[in-house]
């Protein structure tokens, strides 16, 4: 039984060239190398395409997840917004009922309230001046004599 | 030995050794078919058709939003709010969704306080098809509990939006110089207009993008200009000052049935207008009260004929020309003829009881008793140029220092038209119509040495950094001499002590002025011999001028300055020197004793009868607590406000 030339055999010397490949003269020698099997290809290729679906998944989650931290931001943003506006409301209603409270009328209103009425005349009161003791004695100038108080009691009795 | 090509795996026959190729082609062409038309498209989109896509795009979803800038408040001297912007709830409809406008109408009305037909008018109208109505207003600034039960009503239709508001917490101090503003926020008068400008600051605006329900897209673009805020306005008003000058004014008006009246209290020191009031009479069954926005400020606006007031002017360019001193004697009949073709000038009363009864007085007791004809005579002694320049020397003919709207410059003869009698009627303050601030500013000049004191009612500004920018004041300029003023000074506290202003004497001080009491002019010529406007000006202390007032009533009967006016003044003054802790100048009451008799002898009681500022007082503070009122724009108060719960959220649309 003549054994069969494998079909990856290179070619004897006396092959005929073959047609389609003109340029490799005589003592060109092709220049083929051993393809993968097919296993490996097919493992090769599988691999990519996980690598680039886990790739794609990952960048869509992490878009996904920024989306969603910017908008849960803005969510906060509006929320403080608004309560940086009821403050500023709450402030001016705040401001409002001081100045209405401390207006005239409404003390005039609640003095008569307490039953309060105006003073019939004003009362001037004149203080004697102190009488002043020596240098020595008070350098400050106040008076300190006992005997002046009697006169100034006096005087700030109306 | 031939070499047999060993057996290969059999390709699938074909239909033509071509196929392959062509097929190939054939989906190049259309990919490339396909993807040419793609960029064509995209070429046309973007670079044929760019700009108005863009446009499109933009104006899609770029909304800009109007940042309205918060209205600067207008404070006293001492920094207490009489003005203030604060922001309340606008309640509006989109007709489209409202469902049954007859019973929503029934609901509002008796809570926003809106007539029912109007409301059913605002639902009802749901616009065309072509071109719906979206948007009615209903009630515009309503108070906090009304938004509130509005919104616990959750109607169909009806939605809520913040919209600033003005408030004047003061109310009615000083409102007629405070003024009010249009519905729009701009000022319509008063302090609100003259300082519009500084007062509304600029808006701002913030471009966003949104979608087509109108919510911001999230992540995008945010362009923002911040609203910049308006300029406070601080005033020389003492808010404690104002309310005295005006309800003892207003008490005086509704004793003496008058028309209504005017007064104004100035720091001498300083120019500083420290109350300015306006009162309106009982007219058409609505009782006398203190001015509202939108009236008329009279002290800076109304023109009258001061009368004997003017005599002031007429005496002390007398004085300081030389023509006549303090002692000057003069022989005063109770009447003058100075034309044989007019009528006489006579004095208030016949000299001694008797027509023909004479009277020989000094200048200073010619001013004390404020005789007309004494006045004449010497007036006699003074050229028509020489009292026309005295009078324009003093300010009368030209406004004030106060930038006012609409104030008048006053009226003034020229001495080419004195003709027969017109120097005389004007040298006893007739024939020349004047502002109460004009004439008020003639005795602040004396009461300040003989130098002009240009009043202010500007005391700062503070921008919206915080920065306080001091008002300038105007320098005062000399009009007469500081001997002539001080000649002026102590005639003047003769007519408190013993003539006709014997009512405006205050315990512990010398007070100096000068009554006034001028006829009306009658729409059909001539005067009125039953209606006055009595007034008095005058200063205290006199030795050292702290305040100078004028009060100014329109009487419907005749009264007298003196009478009516100088009890006014004598409380407000009073008020004024202890409130600012002037020391008294006049322990022994020397001046006030001798005013007292002489008040006596003349018959005055010299008293203000109080009770009516405070009925007003109480019925206001009622009305406030009532919360019935709703801000609907223009001049409504925000009396009655308080610091109750937040308004409804602006966005909420039941």
């Amino acid at each position: 039984m003549s054994a069969q030339p494998s079909p990856r055999s290179r070619p004897g010397p006396n092959a005929t060239p073959r047609p389609g490949n003109p340029s490799r003269g005589d003592g060109a020698r092709a220049r083929l190398r051993v393809a993968p099997d097919r296993a490996r290809r097919r493992l090769r290729a599988r691999l990519l395409i996980w690598g680039a679906a886990l790739f794609t998944a990952a960048s869509l989650f992490t878009l996904v997840a920024f989306h969603v931290f910017a908008a849960q931001s803005a969510f906060t943003l509006e929320r403080l917004s608004k309560e940086q506006t009821n403050e500023q409301l709450r402030y001016q209603r705040l401001r409002l009922a001081v100045s209405n409270a401390s207006s005239p009328s409404s003390v005039i209103a609640a003095s008569d309230a307490f039953g309060m009425v105006p003073g019939s005349s004003v009362i001037t009161l004149t203080v004697p001046p102190a009488q002043y003791t020596t240098a020595g004695e008070q350098a400050s100038g106040i008076a300190t004599s006992v005997n002046d108080y009697p006169t100034t009691k006096r005087a700030l009795e109306p | 030995m031939t070499a047999s090509r060993p057996p290969t795996r059999k390709r699938p026959p074909a239909a033509s050794g071509a196929r392959p190729a062509r097929r190939l082609g054939i989906c190049s062409a259309v990919i490339v078919l396909a993807f040419g038309a793609l960029a064509a498209r995209v070429g046309q989109l973007q670079i044929a058709n760019g700009a108005k896509y863009k446009k499109l795009s933009v104006d899609l979803a770029l909304h800009t939003i109007p940042l309205p800038a918060e209205r600067g408040n207008i404070f006293d001297r001492d920094g207490r709010d009489l003005a203030m912007s604060i922001t309340r709830t606008t309640v509006y409809a989109d007709p489209t969704l409202v469902v049954d406008p007859l019973a929503e109408a029934a609901r509002l009305a008796p809570v926003l306080h809106v007539p029912q037909h109007t409301l059913v008018g605002a639902l009802a109208d749901k616009g065309t098809t072509a071109q719906p109505r979206r948007f009615a207003y209903l009630a515009h600034t309503v108070t906090d509990q009304v938004a509130t039960s509005v919104q616990a009503m959750r109607l169909p239709g009806i939605g809520f939006m913040p919209e600033p508001a003005r408030s004047y917490p003061a109310d009615p101090i000083a409102a007629s110089v405070v003024g009010r503003v249009h519905s729009d926020g701009t000022g319509a008068d008063g302090v609100e207009l003259l300082y519009n400008k500084l007062l509304e600051g600029q808006a701002g605006s913030l471009v966003v993008e949104q979608d087509p329900l109108g919510h911001d897209i999230p992540n995008t673009e945010r362009t923002q200009v911040d609203a910049r805020r308006g300029t406070d306005v601080v005033l020389t008003l003492d808010e404690d000052m104002q309310w005295q000058t005006e309800y003892s004014l207003l008490d005086q008006v509704k004793a003496t049935n008058a028309n209504g009246g005017m007064a104004v209290v100035l720091d001498v020191d300083t120019g500083d207008v420290v109350a300015m009031a306006t009162v309106r009479g009982a007219k058409d069954g609505a009782p006398a009260h203190v001015a509202n926005g939108g009236d008329s400020n009279t002290p800076l606006t109304d023109l009258f004929e001061p009368g004997s007031t003017n005599k002031l002017i007429t005496l002390s360019w007398a004085l300081e020309h030389g023509h006549v001193t303090p002692s000057t004697m003069f022989s005063v009949p109770y009447s003058i003829k100075v034309d044989p073709h007019v009528k006489a000038y006579t004095d208030a009363e016949p000299h001694y009881g008797v027509p023909n009864g004479i009277e020989h007085w000094t200048t200073a007791d010619i001013l004390r008793e404020s005789s007309n004809v004494g006045t004449i005579e010497i007036a006699q002694r003074m050229h028509n140029q020489e009292l026309a320049d005295g009078l324009h020397a003093f300010g009368l003919g030209s406004p004030t220092a106060i930038d006012w709207p609409y104030q008048p410059s006053g009226l003034l003869l020229d001495p080419s038209q004195y003709y027969a009698t017109g120097k005389y009627s004007t040298a006893i303050g007739y024939g020349v119509a004047v502002t109460g601030m004009q004439m008020l500013d003639a005795f602040t000049t004396i009461a300040n040495g003989g130098v002009t004191r240009p009043p202010r009612l500007l005391d700062a500004t503070i921008d919206a950094d915080g920065v306080r920018h001091p008002a300038p004041s105007e320098e005062g300029k000399r009009v007469v001499s500081a001997n002539t003023a001080a000649l002026m000074t102590h005639m003047l506290e003769g007519v408190v002590s013993d003539g006709t202003g014997a009512c405006a004497a205050i315990p512990s001080y010398v007070v100096a002025g000068k009554t006034g009491t001028a006829k009306k002019a009658l729409p059909t010529g001539g005067y009125s011999d039953a209606a006055t406007m009595a007034s008095f000006i005058g200063f205290a202390p006199a030795s050292h001028p702290r305040f100078a007032a004028i009060v100014v009533l329109d009487e419907n009967n005749l009264s007298y300055g003196g009478e009516v006016a100088a009890p006014v003044f004598s409380e407000i003054m009073q008020f004024a020197l202890q409130q600012y802790g002037v020391s008294p100048t006049d322990l022994s009451n020397t001046q006030y004793t001798a005013a007292q008799a002489t008040a006596k002898n003349a018959g005055n009681s010299c008293v203000v009868p109080h009770g009516a500022a405070l009925a007003q007082v109480e019925a206001s503070q009622a009305a406030a607590t009532s919360g019935a009122t709703t801000g609907s724009g223009e001049g409504s108060p925000g009396a009655g406000t308080t610091a109750d719960s937040l308004p409804p959220d602006p966005s909420a649309h039941t």
